[in-house]
């Protein structure tokens, strides 16, 4: 693999994305609701008389939660279809370079400025808790941006993975939709709501836990900003006693593989694919 | 002579529909060839099977190289011109500094290929900004980045109007003249007796013959089309007027399309003026040999 012209698509398709309305949009509207969430909770914290950073950043948690996965998987999902469609990829493909390199160049492109995307929300955000809430907690804030950026890149990843097969853009945009309903819906609320009807085990549950991207976010996220598992309720509670003080890192091992395992699946699914 | 291009007994399928069947042919340095043939006839599946953007059964080489296992090498003797070049939101210049990088060639150099073809004055402008006639120019001018043999040519003509066609033939003439190896697909006869050595005659997938231009013209038969561009508001007037001389005409919009001898064109056209029938523009096209 040519490490110059994966690095010459990916710097051509951070510039088209960051021109792209869809960035755009999402930009904004993530930096007006996660700024915005933080000004609001300033203002309920000064009321109890705790602001800061740190119980800010807890309460973003919910936000990211459902924000981060929506825009990762939908923008993943456009990645590579959207160019099948107006015949670019056949262009770009028709040049001497692998399809690898095609592959890899498209998702360090998107994924720089889906970075870029989160980081000038998180700006607003920032800067905004700065100015209300002083530096009190400025390190659980940069360990929620880390954390929400790998949730981010593993959404953007599956995302990718989507789009590597699909035909049409609307049919890409709707799987992903759908993954982001059942990680939400079903992954989250389901397993919590099931596991009470059918009585399933806190190791059966943290499993299926684990097994949920998002769900994984929220445990590391509450495990590192220092506030008790307990409050998941029966899995947190298990979690601990199962994996004592390497619970932390087993979780950011799990978001990693949700980053890495997508990406030789969508590059299967991206060679094997032949429309005309 | 040694083949550039050798394809041999190539089928392709998508689902039950067979897009190619056993074609085969070979061409040497230094030949032009056209694929001629309706659409759906399999031209552009034999471009896309020759840069390896298509899976197919039977075997291609390209200088040697199989352009599905070995593809980064067949493909670095190829410059590809899509029918068309799909725009990217970038100035022309940052287009071809992009393909350099991609092909490995320099790209100061690659921008000297925007004055071979007369659109260095186009360096700055966005892509989407340019005219038919300049984004073929500019198509040309990046496959011509890297110094490839070959030449593959989507209907490298079919957006382009009277001036930009003679323009791009000419140029098409001049590297065909440096020995460059020319493959092409078009559906204007003009385009491929000016340019073609060798006319590959293809229908439904199936290479049905070869012809040389001679052979080529005389099977092109008596036959030909009008298509007439009209101003607002005339077209019921040009219906009626071709129907007095005999003939069916098709209106859709402002376009009006009739079949016609060769020796029927003038008087076609001067009838339907005289009728106050407002001609903003037409083209002429003798019929394609499988529309007989």
């Amino acid at each position: 693999m040519d490490r110059a012209v994966v690095a010459a698509i990916a710097v051509k398709e951070t510039r088209t994305a960051v021109r792209h309305r869809w960035f755009v949009l999402y930009t904004l509207i993530f930096t007006a609701l996660i700024t915005g969430f933080a000004a609001v909770a300033l203002s309920a914290s000064d009321l109890t008389g705790q602001a800061g950073f740190g119980r800010t950043s807890a309460g973003l948690l919910n936000l990211l939660l459902l924000m981060v996965p929506l825009i990762g998987l939908t923008t993943g999902a456009q990645v590579i279809v959207g160019d099948r469609q107006d015949r670019s990829l056949d262009y770009l493909l028709a040049q001497p370079i692998t399809a690898l390199e095609v592959f890899a160049g498209k998702f360090l492109g998107a994924a720089a400025s889906f970075i870029l995307l989160l980081l000038v929300g998180f700006g607003g955000a920032g800067v905004v808790m700065a100015i209300r809430g002083g530096a009190g907690g400025a390190g659980d804030f940069l360990v929620l941006v880390l954390l929400t950026l790998l949730l981010g890149l593993a959404m953007l990843s599956v995302g990718i993975a989507i789009s590597s097969f699909s035909r049409q853009t609307a049919a890409a945009l709707g799987i992903a939709l759908t993954c982001w309903l059942l990680f939400v819906i079903v992954g989250d609320l389901g397993i919590m709501g099931s596991s009470i009807v059918l009585g399933v085990s806190s190791e059966s549950l943290l499993t299926l836990t684990m097994l949920n991207p998002l769900d994984v976010f929220k445990l590391v996220s509450v495990d590192l900003l220092h506030t008790s598992l307990d409050v998941l309720g029966p899995a947190g509670i298990y979690a601990v006693d199962r994996f004592g003080s390497s619970f932390s890192y087993l979780m950011l091992g799990l978001l990693a593989l949700w980053i890495i395992v997508p990406l030789p699946i969508g590059y299967w699914l991206f060679k094997r694919t032949d429309f005309q | 002579m040694k083949p550039v291009i050798s394809v041999n007994s190539v089928s392709k399928y998508y689902g039950e529909f067979p897009a190619l069947d056993k074609v085969s042919f070979q061409l040497g340095a230094g030949e032009a060839a056209a694929l001629w043939g309706p659409n759906g006839a399999g031209k552009t599946t034999i471009m896309r099977c020759l840069l390896g953007l298509a899976k197919f059964e039977g075997s291609i080489t390209i200088n040697g190289f199989d352009p599905v296992s070995a593809g980064q090498q067949a493909r670095a003797a190829i410059g590809y011109v899509p029918q068309d070049l799909p725009v990217q939101p970038l100035t022309v210049g940052e287009m071809v500094t992009y393909i350099a990088k991609l092909k490995r060639a320099d790209p100061e150099e690659s921008l000297h290929r925007l004055t071979q073809l007369g659109i260095e004055a186009q360096v700055n402008k966005e892509m989407q900004a340019l005219s038919g006639g300049m984004k073929q120019r500019l198509a040309l001018a990046l496959a011509l980045i890297g110094t490839p043999s070959i030449l593959l040519l989507d209907e490298p003509t079919a957006n382009l109007d009277a001036k930009g066609r003679a323009e791009l033939l000419q140029l098409l003439h001049e590297l065909r003249s440096q020995g460059m190896t020319l493959l092409f697909s078009s559906h204007r006869p003009e385009d491929v007796l000016a340019l073609a050595d060798r006319i590959l005659l293809l229908d439904g997938g199936v290479l049905e013959q070869e012809q040389t231009p001679q052979g080529f013209r005389t099977s092109l038969g008596n036959e030909s089309r009008l298509v007439v561009f009209l101003r607002n508001g005339h077209r019921d007037v040009a219906i009626d007027t071709l129907t007095r001389l005999g003939l069916q005409g098709r209106g859709e919009g402002r376009v009006v399309t009739v079949a016609i001898r060769l020796d029927q064109k003038a008087d076609v056209l001067s009838s339907l003026a005289r009728d106050g029938v407002d001609i903003e523009d037409f083209e002429w096209e003798r019929y394609a040999w499988t529309e007989q």
